[in-house]
């Protein structure tokens, strides 16, 4: 029989007191300081707390008291997945696997490390694997559901959701995979009632709020087709997906090149033009202006959730901006109206991908690259209010620039993952 | 927060080292951060200024006893018992300390002393450990003979039975400010049956159930609970999660049991489980088979199917009504849940006069503090009170001259403290938006104004 603080910590951390939990480990310890499995759960419920330090030097105990403890490894791996220290997660998940490979949660982990890589060949190696000692593992099953929808597998993907549903009727992640799945045919329907399934389960899950903001926006039918193609180039590899990005703006340059040599094709190297700007700034910001009028409709606004309030605002705030500006600048004939309005325009690049970017220095980096062009353009304005119109006009091509690096910036950001420490 | 709250009270103390009072605080700090070290030197040092005070010499007693010192505890009460006759509370507290030593006759004995003086300060759990009845005779019947002077039932089993406190609560509705709504269902519920329980039996309703109360910590459930039991004059046993938790896993069923038997024994009386999704979450989610038995237990329990229920009171109170187990909301269990909100305006300046009772205050205007601590509980009140005097320590020790609390030292720690019930909306908005199927969550609902 285990000591009874270890019993109780037990049935705490089921009920996720995890704070509770904390205390009955610990006391567990005055009793049996050197029990590597409850150094272990310590591990885990500190690496759930964000307490990142202890939680790390709890797992290393474990491990030092007993280095034969498949769980100690186990502990370790996810505080280090939890870190986004992906390298050490998988190092410490191998060697808990070299000592029990009959434990499910070790691949379980293993595909969540290479799921947050993208590496989605290797996390549906690892969820197989899983199955294979417990084929009915919700975790494992949902995470093989995942890797097979990003591969572009999405029949197999569904097969396996629907099988999972079997066993585990009221898993709500199993929910959100068949509404994403949905979401990648274009059937918003189909995945609203999914999402909308998941959320009466577990309201709280992230995936679930996301999805269905996505299937009401998805409504707009030039919405549901630009989220296809954006869900369409997560499912190629990363040189691909940037191959497309940079096709697409070579076929732009292209145009403009025809338009200099032929201006009798004025008219259909315009289109393209035309249609390849929406594309770039809607793939940038629209999901953002949806969100804005979703704050108006009655229902809608609570599927916004409040990390995206503030961007849905300042992007509508800015896509006012732009209409006003340029409409102002062409009924007037004041320039600096129009620039204003393509200012705005512009800022919609940055401002809509902020909450895209990782926590920590990828957003403030964001943070600070916007705020840097908003000082550019609240130069320009000073500049030429007060009669320094030359001055004016030599910072609109800094603010050009930014534009253009910020366009590749964001790409960049929203795609790195930060170390917690 | 505690912290730079004992170095502060230290420090005043060091400029007025008679201050009693002070002092006192200072030593509820301590203990309340399980200090029993620190709070037994400052109990020692108020000692050499009130060498007679036997409230300070009952303190220490407790404070030994924390320690484990249980002789050192037992030797304070002695002396205070040669000195003249200690008070009712003293010699039930040494009753209970007799018996944790063994000595049964003497615990019993000092019951019976302590009983005769006050019949208020009756401790029927701590009677029927003693084998005495409910009113003090003794009952050495068969089944708790003593045993090398120990009772055969502590001899039996090492297992720790849980040492639940039926109390006598003097709180009523009276003192509860605001939750009008809540105090009239309760009252349908539970009081009136009590009162008027001809009329509920003509109608085929026993006089018993459950409510169960949900809403953001900190918020009065408790309070609301004891005042319930305070209202119909009843006994009150109130069982917390750690009650229930700390026992040998397979053992809590037999202690739960032991518990509504105790509660039975004492109808009418009103059972209160605090944090009680803890003791009974959703079956799904314990997937261990303990959880499964202690779940099934308590529910057995709350039906009553092995003994008679007619006047046991069930309240319960959650943070959590969402990993509640839906098997907990049948009729005949928990079959009204009531939902309770943070206090509004009213009750915030009531709780605001409540805690600044018997400190230094010059004006305050209580509406207007209110006004700016919307969404604060009782909990967030209180922290803002102490902040307040935390912050006037600090003036008093560095200027030597203590200054009274105003209306603007208050709103100003209102400004530092952040709404504990925020992040408990914010889950239970969810809750309200994607699984309110059943209608339960509407209270929420409206009090969000969704």
């Amino acid at each position: 029989m285990r000591n009874p603080h270890f019993q109780r910590g037990l049935q705490l951390l089921k009920s996720r007191r995890l704070k509770a939990a904390e205390e009955a480990f610990r006391a567990a310890l005055l009793d049996n300081p050197h029990d590597s499995d409850t150094h272990g759960l310590l591990a885990l419920i500190l690496a759930d707390l964000e307490r990142w330090g202890e939680a790390t030097d709890a797992a290393e105990v474990a491990i030092s008291e007993d280095p034969e403890n498949p769980d100690a490894h186990y502990a370790r791996g996810y505080v280090m997945y939890q870190r986004n220290r992906f390298a050490d997660a998988l190092e410490s998940i191998n060697e808990a696997i070299a000592l029990d490979n009959e434990d499910e949660r070790y691949f379980w982990i293993k595909a969540a490390i290479f799921a947050d890589q993208k590496k989605w060949a290797e996390a549906e190696a690892a969820a197989r694997e899983g199955l294979e000692i417990d084929p009915e593992d919700e975790d494992c099953a949902n995470l093989l559901t995942l890797a097979l929808r990003k591969q572009g597998q999405s029949d197999e993907a569904e097969a396996v959701a629907k099988r999972t549903l079997e066993f585990a009727p009221e898993d709500a992640t199993t929910h959100a995979e068949l509404g994403w799945g949905a979401l990648h045919r274009g059937d918003h329907q189909t995945a609203r009632t999914h999402f909308v399934e998941a959320l009466r389960l577990k309201p709280n899950h992230r995936q679930a709020q996301s999805g269905l903001l996505e299937s009401i926006k998805a409504k707009n039918l030039f919405y549901r087709q630009l989220l296809r193609f954006q869900l369409w180039l997560g499912t190629l590899g990363r040189g691909a997906r940037w191959g497309i990005i940079i096709g697409l703006w070579a076929l732009y340059r292209l145009s403009v090149g025809v338009l200099k040599t032929h201006p009798e094709l004025s008219g259909v190297m315009y289109f393209i033009m035309a249609l390849y700007l929406g594309f770039a700034f809607s793939s940038w910001s629209l999901g953002a202006l949806l969100d804005f009028f979703l704050l108006f409709h009655p229902t809608g606004k609570f599927a916004v959730t409040r990390e995206k309030k503030p961007t849905a605002i300042a992007i509508g705030g800015l896509y006012a901006g732009t209409i006003l500006g340029i409409g102002a600048g062409i009924f007037t004939g004041i320039i600096p109206f129009t620039v204003l309005g393509f200012a705005c325009l512009c800022l919609t690049i940055p401002t809509g991908s902020i909450n895209q970017c990782d926590k920590g220095w990828p957003r403030y980096t964001l943070q600070a690259f916007t705020a840097v062009q908003l000082l550019i353009i609240t130069g320009y304005i000073i500049a030429d209010m007060t009669g320094h119109y030359e001055t004016a006009w030599k910072l609109v091509v800094p603010f050009a620039i930014l534009t253009f690096m910020g366009s590749i910036l964001t790409n960049w950001l929203a795609s790195v993952t930060v170390e917690r420490r | 927060m505690n912290e730079t709250g004992v170095a502060a009270l230290k420090a005043a103390l060091e400029a007025d080292p008679a201050n009693e009072g002070l002092r006192m605080v200072l030593v509820d700090m301590l203990m309340n951060m399980a200090l029993f070290d620190g709070a037994e030197t400052e109990l020692k040092a108020a000692l050499v200024y009130n060498p007679n005070g036997e409230h300070l010499k009952l303190k220490l007693a407790h404070c030994l006893d924390k320690r484990g010192n249980l002789d050192g505890a037992l030797t304070i009460l002695e002396s205070m018992a040669l000195l003249g006759a200690p008070s009712p509370d003293a010699q039930i507290f040494k009753a209970r300390l007799l018996m944790k030593a063994g000595k049964i006759s003497q615990a019993v004995e000092e019951y019976h002393s302590a009983v005769s003086l006050d019949s208020q300060v009756a401790d029927d759990l701590l009677a029927r450990k003693l084998g005495i009845s409910e009113h003090g005779a003794a009952r050495m019947d068969k089944q708790n003979e003593l045993v090398n002077g120990r009772l055969r039932a502590a001899v039996e089993t090492d297992i720790a039975v849980p040492d639940m406190d039926i109390q006598k609560p003097k709180v009523t509705f009276s003192d509860v400010g605001g939750m009008d709504e809540l105090k009239e269902e309760i009252r349908l519920k539970i009081i009136h049956p009590i009162h008027h329980p001809e009329i509920y039996k003509s109608y085929g309703k026993t006089v018993g159930g459950g409510i169960l109360m949900y809403g953001p910590p900190g918020c009065g459930k408790t309070f609301l609970a004891r005042a319930t039991a305070g209202e119909i004059n009843s006994g009150f046993m109130s069982v917390g999660i750690a009650d229930v938790l700390d026992m040998w896993i397979g053992q809590s069923e037999r202690n739960l049991h032991e518990m509504f038997e105790s509660a039975r024994e004492n109808t009418p009386c009103v059972m209160f489980f605090d944090e009680v999704d803890a003791l009974g979450a959703s079956r799904q989610d314990m997937r261990t088979s303990g959880g499964r038995h202690l779940i099934n237990q308590f529910l057995s329990e709350l039906d009553g199917v092995t003994a008679n229920n007619d006047g046991l009171l069930i309240l319960a109170a959650t943070n959590a009504p969402w990993h509640l187990d839906s098997a907990f909301r049948r009729p005949g269990r928990f079959d009204r849940i009531l939902f309770v909100p943070p206090p509004d305006l009213f009750a915030r300046a009531n709780i605001l006069r409540v805690i600044v009772k018997g400190k230094p205050v010059e004006d305050i205007n209580y509406e207007k503090v209110a006004k700016k601590t919307e969404g604060f509980s009782g909990a967030d009140l209180k922290a803002v009170v102490d902040m307040a005097v935390e912050k006037k320590l600090q003036v008093a020790i560095k200027d030597g001259a203590l200054s009274p609390l105003r209306t603007d030292d208050l709103i100003t720690a209102a400004k530092q403290i952040k709404p504990s019930t925020k992040e408990w909306f914010a889950t239970a908005r969810n809750y309200v938006l994607y699984s309110n199927q059943s209608g339960l969550y509407n209270p929420i609902r409206e009090y969000l104004k969704l």
